[in-house]
């Protein structure tokens, strides 16, 4: 009975004891390594056959059959942190992007250096920020609507540049601004056979938040080459403008963003106003967004987000849209005009 | 007689009342230069604002987390859930590592001269300093 005891308590005594070890490993010395994720699931669909309803960068989309490729995604993240100022982080994403099947790309990829408090710099591949909300376009958790805006976010479908970028961030009293500077290039497929190569693409922003409110200002120059089936577009100087506001404060949320491109065609200029209010777990939304080019559209959406579980919420959005011609749509039959009404139930998770 | 029972309910409704009203008080390490900050200043790094200071969490189910973030930030949990994703997937921060109990933190807190966390009132001992207290 006695020997039981004391074998059975230290055996409890050194596993004790490795669990110690490795936690102060994990708090001192050693490389600390999470996993975390972010998806949604969706099913979208429309009152028409007559052409295809999808998101930024895909080549299919919905029509009154419920589809799960316009608004499903699943994305995979990877942080190591070898020490105070230096860590890895690769994410995975999985949607259907360039491909009318589930593909995986890596999203991001970068090694960041942390110089000081307010100076970090990430070489690899890292996010294209040009919109107020590039970097987590594609985490539904953190936005309220159940997509981003189209007619903006269609603008500029390419989210990652494989370059550097350069952040600064600075609190003045309750005011905390942020300058980011960024440099690399990108190759992207796109609908219809399209490839689309950004180069030299410099971008800059800054962030003001204060309180309640979010302001933000965008700018990106690149050359673009399109390579389309039949031809080849030359080279082209293209440029980006956007500017953005959020706002959270008693309940009240509101966003917008209005955003110009130059250099192909004709150019183009999108805006779009949402505006909620948080009923505790319910956040009922309205938004309107307008993309003005030729054969541009228009959207009003009307969408509840309820928050249903820890980390997860269930969304429900309804669209109508009014397009140009085809608009944004993919696969128009000839004839096709609007409006178009879309409807879409997702589910957004993040661990 | 009536005057005891009248006390004695009184006094029994306040006992049941005192949780509700418990303090949460805001810790860093004794080393550390802070000696007090204010409501905005330790938002900043539970928001992920400022990078100066290493925040540590409760457990995501623990009262005390729900409660700290209410006083401090004046934000539900799934906004505060929200906001972190968006730092976390853009590759700009990685959560605050989560510890299991307040005697878990004060640890963390105390092995760490950058760390700042959150515990109860009555938790509060010599190896850690208060540096804010959410009414």
């Amino acid at each position: 009975m006695k020997r039981h005891s004391i074998a059975g308590a230290a055996l409890l005594a050194l596993a004790l004891a490795g669990a110690q070890s490795a936690a102060h490993a994990q708090d001192g010395a050693g490389p600390s390594v999470r996993i975390s994720g972010f998806g949604t699931g969706a099913l979208t669909w429309t009152d028409t056959d007559d052409a295809q309803f999808a998101t930024p960068g895909q080549v299919a989309g919905a029509g009154k059959s419920p589809r799960t490729g316009p608004d499903s995604r699943l994305g995979l993240q990877i942080d190591v942190g070898i020490n105070d100022w230096f860590s890895l982080t690769g994410q995975g994403l999985v949607r259907k992007d360039g491909e009318d099947y589930y593909g995986a790309k890596a999203a991001l990829a970068f090694a960041k250096f942390k110089l000081s408090d307010a100076l970090s710099v990430r070489a690899g591949r890292v996010p294209l920020t040009v919109f107020m909300i590039s970097d987590y376009r594609h985490v539904g958790y953190s936005n309220i609507t159940l997509r981003p805006s189209q007619e903006v976010y269609s603008q500029v479908p390419i989210d990652s540049v494989d370059g550097a970028d350069v952040t600064w961030q600075r609190n003045f009293g309750d005011t905390t601004v942020t300058g980011q500077v960024a440099y690399g290039g990108f190759r992207k497929n796109m609908a219809g056979g399209a490839k689309a190569t950004l180069s030299e693409s410099a971008v800059a922003n800054l962030v003001v938040e204060h309180g309640p409110v979010t302001f933000r200002l965008g700018r990106n120059d690149a050359k673009l080459v399109l390579d389309l089936p039949f031809m080849s577009l030359p080279k082209t100087k293209v440029s980006f403008t956007e500017a953005g506001l959020n706002l959270d404060w008693n309940d009240i949320v509101v966003q917008s963003e209005y955003t110009r491109a130059k250099g192909v065609g004709a150019g183009s200029q999108g805006w779009y106003v949402m505006g909620g209010y948080r009923f505790g777990k319910l956040l009922p939304f309205y938004s309107h967004g307008k993309l003005i080019q030729p054969n541009g559209q228009s959207t009003d959406s009307v969408g509840l987000r309820w928050d249903a579980f820890r980390a997860a919420d269930i969304k429900f959005q309804v669209d109508r849209v009014q397009p140009e011609g085809p608009g944004l749509f993919l696969n128009a039959k000839p004839g096709f005009r609007g409006p178009v009404t879309v409807g879409a139930v997702a589910v957004d998770f993040v661990f | 007689m009536n005057k005891q029972i009248k006390t004695l309910i009184a006094a029994a409704m306040l006992a049941a009342a005192a949780p509700a009203m418990a303090e949460v008080v805001v810790i860093v390490n004794p080393k550390a230069a802070e000696s007090s900050l204010d409501k905005e200043q330790v938002a900043q790094y539970f928001l992920g604002k400022s990078t100066a200071m290493t925040p540590v969490d409760q457990p995501d189910s623990a009262a005390i987390r729900a409660e700290f973030y209410k006083k401090v930030t004046d934000k539900e949990p799934s906004q505060v859930k929200s906001l972190w994703s968006k730092l976390v997937f853009t590759g700009k921060a990685t959560m605050p590592k989560e510890y299991a109990d307040s005697a878990a933190v004060k640890k963390a807190v105390a092995a760490d001269p950058k760390a700042i966390g959150y515990i109860e009132k009555s938790a509060v001992d010599s190896s850690v300093k208060a540096v804010f207290t959410a009414p």
